[in-house]
């Protein structure tokens, strides 16, 4: 290039001067080896987490009354799932993104089809064989209009529930109203076990999907709790965080920020958001060479002078 | 679960959290920033091996 | 006799790769004078490290992706996995500053640094779906939490964090594909072009 249009932020006049020995493949060996001790040492001295996984199970025994109103709130439509929108269901728009307004799930539509009152609670407990009573609630219930289910829904929202001697019952309630009946088999079905395998995904023996069973147990409280001892949740940079006193995903910490300050840390549409000041970012970095102004960063700091100080000083 | 291969130093309790206002860090990601950050300023202030024999040509 | 064989889609391709990567830019022998820091060994640690998960992950991968909670070896086997995670982060973060503070990307040289960041970047992506297929509590609620932001983006609708078996498919054949041949396009860029030059500055 011509001597005018040499910019130093770009370009370079190849190095013609001395060269020294430099066995690369050595180095090479050489990294290998002590990464390899390093990690083996750090794999026997800390080892690493496995917190054991939880079950649908294992919630409706630890806090039944939680299970029951989340199963409640599935059959009601009011859970997070059943109001959540695309990809699961048209229920709600959906987050925007930022000035856009664009409502980018939605846009793309609903590919992973969850009906709530079906999926978790009517399906399953369609499943129970020899059950008269409960066949007898799932029908009165199929066959009954919006408004007397609306009226049962009602009656079993302002009925206090209780949990003693393994069962689930809710007072006063109508002799009537079916409600009860299909949450009690319910949460008798869920602490059978038999919930966790009923609701994955793909229906018969083989899954790898668990997806169903995933968001179920999320929409309860209990799983939250959970998260919470082990300071996981989201305010609580819980994205970084692993189970017990592990590092975890640090290099998150700019995506996570994100949700600590205002107005993402108030923001319905925070996700979306920053997810797209994360792609701005993560662009800005690849592009770094083409940027005017953030490619002069290294000269203009001189940095460069301790890295190459035996070059400057005339050492080599 | 302790084999001879578990691990020595047992991380498997709750955690320790640093936390400056709305900023939080669990001690273990702290360390592992703060190792990076040490580790990065060594290599470009220690000297490197082999310069003292070179030559120029 | 020369024209039939220079015409040969085996004797062109075999000529562009010597001209474009010959041999003793390829392994060279040595290097210009200036390469002289630690910061030099990031690039060579962090290809370590990404060979150490890799072959971690194979062993894994023999006897499939519930074993390591069943056996005290397993776990070993995981905790191997976890830290050559950790230190090829480490490395590549610690090699990422210095060639920022080098303005390596001089001279021709921005598709390096920009196979290296998209690399960054997939790695990022690749140690996720690994976080999701644990098949734990960590992985459930990882997953759990994950799925709001990937789903806002529209991307959750194929991308399906809950998906178990689809994370693992992702975790140990395309990512690592993507990451190893991203990788691989990177070294060749840095070993064709040579370690970029100095900032020319009049020296006392
Ligand atoms: C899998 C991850 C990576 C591996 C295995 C890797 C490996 C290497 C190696 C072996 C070198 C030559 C030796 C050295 O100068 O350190 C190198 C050079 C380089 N790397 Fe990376 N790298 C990775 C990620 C990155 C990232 C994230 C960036 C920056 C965004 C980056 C930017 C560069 C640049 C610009 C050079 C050229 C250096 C020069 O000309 O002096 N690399 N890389």
């Amino acid at each position: 290039m011509s001597r005018k249009s040499f910019n130093p932020d770009c370009d370079v006049r190849e190095w013609t001067g001395a060269q020294r020995p430099y066995d690369i493949l050595k180095e090479g060996a050489i990294a290998l080896l002590v990464v390899a001790l390093l990690t083996a040492g750090l794999a026997l001295v800390f080892g690493s987490p496995d917190e054991k996984q939880v079950t649908i199970q294992q919630w409706s025994s630890a806090d039944p009354v939680d299970f029951a109103a989340t199963a409640y709130s599935e059959l009601a439509g009011t859970s997070g799932i059943a109001g959540y929108g695309a990809p699961y269901n048209n229920a709600s728009d959906g987050q925007f993104l930022g000035v856009t307004h664009l409502y980018l799930a939605k846009m793309v539509g609903v590919h992973i089809p969850i009906d709530p009152a079906r999926t978790f609670v009517l399906q399953p407990l369609g499943t129970l064989p020899d059950a008269p009573t409960l066949r007898f609630a799932l029908s009165t219930w199929k066959n009954a209009s919006e408004t007397q289910r609306g009226a049962w829904l009602d009656e079993y929202a302002k009925a206090s529930l209780s949990f003693s001697h393994g069962h689930l019952t809710a007072a006063p309630l109508s002799l009537s109203n079916p409600v009860n009946e299909l949450i009690a088999s319910e949460t008798a079905m869920a602490r059978s076990g038999a919930l966790d395998s009923t609701m994955g995904t793909g229906g018969g023996l083989y899954t790898t999907d668990y997806t169903n069973v995933l968001l179920f147990i999320a929409d309860g409280g209990w799983f939250a709790t959970l998260a919470d001892h082990q300071h996981l949740l989201g305010d609580q940079w819980g994205m970084m965080n692993e189970t017990g006193s592990y590092p975890g995903q640090a290099w998150l910490w700019l995506y996570t920020f994100w949700y600590q300050i205002h107005p993402f840390s108030t923001s319905g549409n925070a996700d979306v958001d920053a997810w797209g000041i994360m792609m701005l970012l993560t662009a800005g970095l690849i592009l770094v060479p083409y940027i005017p102004g953030l490619r002069s960063i290294p000269r203009r700091t001189k940095l460069y002078r301790v890295i190459w100080r035996d070059h400057y000083a005339g050492r080599v | 679960m302790s084999d001879i291969l578990g691990a020595l130093v047992n991380l498997d309790h709750p955690g320790h959290y640093i936390s400056w206002g709305w900023f939080q860090m669990s001690y273990g990601n702290f360390a592992v920033v703060v190792a990076m950050v040490a580790t990065f300023l060594v290599a470009l202030v220690a000297p490197f091996p082999g310069r003292q024999k070179e030559k120029r040509s | 006799m020369s024209t039939t064989i220079d015409r040969q889609w085996t004797t062109r391709l075999r000529r562009r790769l010597v001209e474009q990567l010959p041999p003793d830019k390829a392994l060279p022998d040595t290097q210009p004078s200036y390469v002289s820091s630690w910061i030099y060994v990031f690039g060579i640690v962090t290809l370590s490290a990404l060979v150490m998960v890799i072959l971690t992950g194979f062993v894994l991968a023999i006897r499939g992706p519930q074993w390591w909670h069943q056996s005290a070896i397993g776990h070993y086997v995981n905790s191997l996995h976890l830290w050559s995670v950790e230190i090829f982060f480490f490395a590549m973060v610690i090699h990422l500053w210095g060639k920022f503070f080098m303005a390596a990307w001089r001279g021709h040289r921005s598709l390096t640094w920009v196979t290296g960041a998209v690399t960054f970047a997939t790695s990022i992506a690749t140690a996720f779906t690994g976080y999701v297929s644990q098949t734990n509590f960590d992985s459930q609620w990882i997953s759990t939490q994950a799925k709001d932001g990937i789903n806002a983006t529209g991307a959750g609708a194929f991308f399906n964090v809950l998906n178990t078996g689809q994370m693992l498919m992702w975790h140990i054949v395309l990512l690592p594909l993507a990451a190893v041949v991203l990788t691989a396009v990177h070294v060749v860029m840095v070993r064709r072009k040579g370690v970029v030059p100095p900032f020319e500055e009049v020296t006392k």
